[in-house]
């Protein structure tokens, strides 16, 4: 019974640490987000209470509290993404189709174009778009921070949405043009439902991509566009409570989203996301 | 080699016990198949001796060691895999040498057992070719081989031919059986058909449910099965419920519900005891006339028959019961078409309703 | 059903992938010439390395810091990874269930939440030395200064760690339990069927997450630029640094090639293996 209890130990042991490795920076956020005062070396703030997240939420109006409302960043980062994401998947579901069933010329150069985005840094990209974009006035702009969130996302979208194609199996097309549908009808009323699961995941993935977007927005759209990242990064320097507030809205939308994943889990998905 | 024994071995998954009371001794050096339909036990059973699967219940010897809860690494058996699980990695040579790097045996000792035991399988000079290099029944064969190189103290075989063609698995069989023979070693073999078990074992355990239905010989289980399951199970038998309308000096008479009377040996049947009939295809004797000297002679109608080359399949109907057998090819007989068969009394098969 | 099944579909598949090719010929492969292009140009508009010179001088040190941040990153969260993962397909216990789906959040909280959380978690005064100070493992009046090349690499292990975690164990639940088993058959104990087997048999996935975490780490603006606090610090925040400060985009551009080298060799291997399997299946 000796290597049972030892292995229990090691267990509970690994358990406790990557507990603490998880949770420890998530909490001190939680903390800090609710903490009026927090003295060092106090384990716990001295005074607590909901102000910053009042204000924060536009609920109370102090000029005590430094935050200000976020009402206004997140309206423009939900624009952004919601214009950003119809976008990418009008032309990632048609470019995903095409992958994933068709044998499309030059394709090994095509790959390669959605390839490199995710192999290669982007930040110079970002860095020679804005003298262009100074140019074509599109610097500065929701315009153009919508055009750099695009980029961004299209990667994902193409191949999220190709393996959500290639995972379902080509008979049932087959099926379907043998009774006499057309390749268009055939697409919007066989592939089209059955690959709905994974259009899901890949729209919302975008969606979220866009909204915690930093280092496009960072280049293109400071300082006319503050996002809720760039509201954020503004305020992480001199306030910790109000940035805390933001990191956690910003949280929630992946924490959801990792529930989706979990339930209409295609382990081809994470594929489209990661490899 | 020792012999391996099961002492009342149990495993339950949940709500259902795959094992029930398990009580089962191979011998040295033989070949024992357990037999069964999917979910009988059989492959959980042999889970259990090679150390995958820990009983609930009861003890596992193999030889005087116990080894009921021996991790499977230290248990020194060989285990053929259903679909080979031959590592991909490795090439075929070291796929076998594997094992015997791991218990540290010299550089020159590896490669002459490796060889050798490759030449046993007839695959020398496959062993810098992946597996999936390899035919099915190449990987077949060295999946047998990498058990075989370490010289197990028994041989654990789990359906190992199920994914093979036909043909490569009526050769297999031989092939098997020729090298257990040869090497003398002790091998318990799973097989859901029955042919397999059939060909190549020293003694067949059918196994139901979990529970050892017979354990014999192929001849004892193909000729005396010891319930309706198994003279189902093994072989082809067509069956009818009967009473025993009366027993003679020479042999007793049933009868059934719907007056079908038949003569069989006396044995030890009593009167008014119900019983069933196992009548298998090939003692469905086809006369060409009715004979008033011979008994058990009826008058059948062809209900289907199907031609299968060397033979036709014929399904025949005697009062309500369907008796299947085989007919030597030739015209085949057409729906309705009626039939004078004997079925010889010393060859029925009675067992328990 | 011509078109179907690998049939060519005419100029169909063409059209319906224009608008996304288009899309990333203007809005990264012009941009990515352009940088490559500017960081060869002076002042005058003429061909010169004068950027590069410049680069180098001024931004040498921050080049390697980024090399070592990445080769340390990947190195770590890898190794940790591999146990973890390893651990976590030999184990059914209730224990290694748990720690797997804990260990998914790092993969999906965004780089810009993680750095405000290590932020507050690795301050001077935050709650890892408010913590440690009040076990008596750190002194109160030096606290942990962790804005350098420590916190930085932890913030990295807690996001690529998960990461590299879920994609080496996506390969290892695709093995079959019975190659596992006709290893254990032969003898194998538990560190000889991950080290041997396991491991071995998922080497292709564990390089594909490798290679993608390096090329993260170094990419990777925003957790430096939040947490690292002067210098040394990474290539990405002094691009940054030099285009906001200075508007030199042309030394930026130099140091985005040398972003590009650093990550190169493993981004074409990335490149070169991903494209060989959608094209020719293997």
């Amino acid at each position: 019974m000796g290597t049972k209890w030892r292995r229990a130990l090691l267990e509970g042991l690994l358990l406790c640490l990557v507990f603490f490795v998880i949770f420890g920076p998530i909490s001190s956020l939680l903390i800090w987000s609710i903490a009026i005062r927090w003295y060092w070396p106090h384990v716990l703030p001295q005074e607590i209470g909901l102000a910053y997240w009042k204000q924060a939420l536009g609920l109370q109006r102090d000029w005590a509290i430094a935050a200000v409302s976020i009402w206004g960043a997140f309206g423009t980062s939900m624009l952004v993404a919601l214009v950003s994401t119809a976008l990418v998947m009008t032309m990632a579901i048609p470019a995903g189709y095409a992958l994933a069933r068709f044998r499309v010329p030059l394709k090994a150069l095509i790959l390669l174009l959605f390839l490199m985005p995710k192999a290669f840094p982007q930040q110079p990209i970002f860095v020679n778009l804005l003298p262009t974009f100074t140019r074509w006035g599109l610097a500065g702009t929701v315009q153009g921070v919508i055009l750099i969130h695009i980029l961004v996302c299209l990667i994902f979208g193409v191949w999220i949405t190709t393996s959500a194609f290639k995972a379902i199996p080509q008979e049932l097309e087959e099926a379907a043009r043998s009774v006499g549908a057309t390749r268009w009808r055939t697409f919007w009323k066989v592939l089209l439902p059955l690959a709905a699961p994974g259009l899901l995941v890949s729209t919302v993935f975008v969606f979220i991509t866009s909204l915690t977007e930093f280092t496009g927005t960072f280049f293109i759209g400071l300082p006319f566009v503050t996002t809720l990242p760039m509201l954020l990064y503004s305020s992480s320097g001199y306030n910790m409570q109000f940035a805390s507030v933001i990191a956690i809205v910003l949280l929630i939308p992946s924490l959801l989203f990792m529930v989706l994943i979990q339930r209409v889990f295609r382990p081809e998905y994470m594929g489209g996301i990661a490899g | 080699m020792p012999e391996v024994k099961l002492d009342g071995v149990t495993k339950r998954y949940g709500k259902v016990t795959a094992v029930d009371r398990l009580d089962l001794v191979v011998r040295d050096g033989e070949i024992l198949t357990l037999l069964g339909p999917s979910g009988c036990g059989k492959t959980t059973t042999l889970r259990c001796i090679a150390g995958f699967v820990v009983p609930d219940e009861g003890r596992i010897f193999l030889g005087e060691e116990e080894v009921t809860r021996l991790p499977p690494e230290k248990r020194d058996i060989g285990f053929v895999f259903q679909n080979y699980a031959l590592w991909p990695h490795m090439t075929v040579f070291q796929n076998l040498a594997f094992g015997l790097q791991l218990r540290r045996t010299p550089k020159e000792e590896i490669g002459k057992r490796v060889r050798e035991v490759l030449s046993l399988v007839r695959l020398s000079g496959m062993e810098d070719r992946y597996p999936r290099q390899l035919s099915g029944g190449q990987q077949q064969r060295v999946a047998l081989a990498r058990a075989l190189v370490l010289r197990p103290r028994v041989l654990l075989l789990d359906e190992p031919l199920s994914n093979l063609d036909a043909k490569l698995r009526e050769e297999m069989r031989f092939e098997i059986r020729e090298l257990q023979r040869q090497l003398g070693i002790t091998a318990i073999y799973v097989t859901h058909d029955q042919a397999e078990a059939l060909v190549l074992s020293d003694r067949i355990a059918v196994l139901n449910e979990g529970r050892l239905v017979q354990l014999g010989t192929p001849e004892e289980i193909y000729q005396r099965p010891a319930n309706r399951f198994v003279a189902g199970f093994i072989g082809l038998s067509s069956f009818v419920e009967a009473r025993v309308a009366s027993v003679e000096a020479d042999g007793a008479t049933l009868e059934t519900e719907d007056g079908v009377r038949f003569r069989v040996p006396k044995g030890s049947l009593a009167e008014g005891q119900t019983i069933v009939l196992a009548i298998r295809p090939e003692h469905v004797e086809i006369l060409a006339a009715p004979s008033e000297e011979l008994e058990n002679v009826f008058q059948a109608e062809v209900l289907r028959a199907a031609y299968l080359g060397n033979s036709i399949d014929c399904r025949l109907r005697l009062g309500k019961w369907e008796l299947r057998t085989q007919l030597p090819p030739g015209k085949i007989p057409s729906p309705g078409e009626k039939l004078w068969i004997r079925l010889p009394p010393e060859k029925l098969i009675l067992v328990e309703a | 059903m011509k078109g179907l099944r690998g049939g060519t579909g005419g100029f169909l598949p063409l059209f319906l992938l224009l608008p996304a090719v288009a899309f990333i010929l203007v809005m990264y492969v012009y941009p990515f010439a352009l940088s490559i292009i500017r960081s060869f140009t002076d002042e005058a508009g003429s061909l010169s390395l004068v950027n590069y010179h410049k680069a180098v001088s001024l931004y040498g040190r921050d080049i390697l810091f980024s090399i070592q941040v990445a080769v340390l990153g990947t190195l770590i969260s890898t190794g940790l990874s591999l146990a973890l993962a390893a651990y976590i397909r030999l184990s059914d216990s209730r224990v290694a269930r748990l720690v797997n789906s804990m260990s998914r959040l790092g993969i999906f909280l965004p780089y810009v939440v993680v750095a405000q959380m290590m932020r507050s978690f690795l301050a001077p005064h935050g709650l890892l030395n408010v913590l440690l100070a009040n076990m008596g493992l750190v002194d109160i009046d030096t606290p942990l200064q962790l804005f350098n090349i420590r916190g930085l690499t932890f913030g990295f292990l807690w996001k690529e760690t998960p990461f590299i975690t879920f994609i080496v164990l996506s390969g290892l639940q695709v093995i079959d339990d019975t190659y596992i088993e006709a290893a254990r058959s032969v003898g194998a104990r538990t560190r000889h069927v991950i080290l041997r087997i396991l491991l071995p048999m998922i080497k292709p996935t564990i390089a594909i997450a490798v290679v993608l975490t390096f090329c993260t780490i170094v990419s990777t603006f925003t957790l430096p630029y939040m947490i690292v606090a002067g210098n040394p610090t990474t290539v990405t925040v002094d691009i940054a640094h030099r285009v906001t400060y200075f508007g030199d985009y042309r030394v930026a551009s130099a140091l985005g090639v040398f972003l590009y080298l650093i990550v190169g060799a493993m981004a074409i291997y990335y490149l070169r293996r991903t494209v060989r399997e959608e094209v020719y299946g293997y």
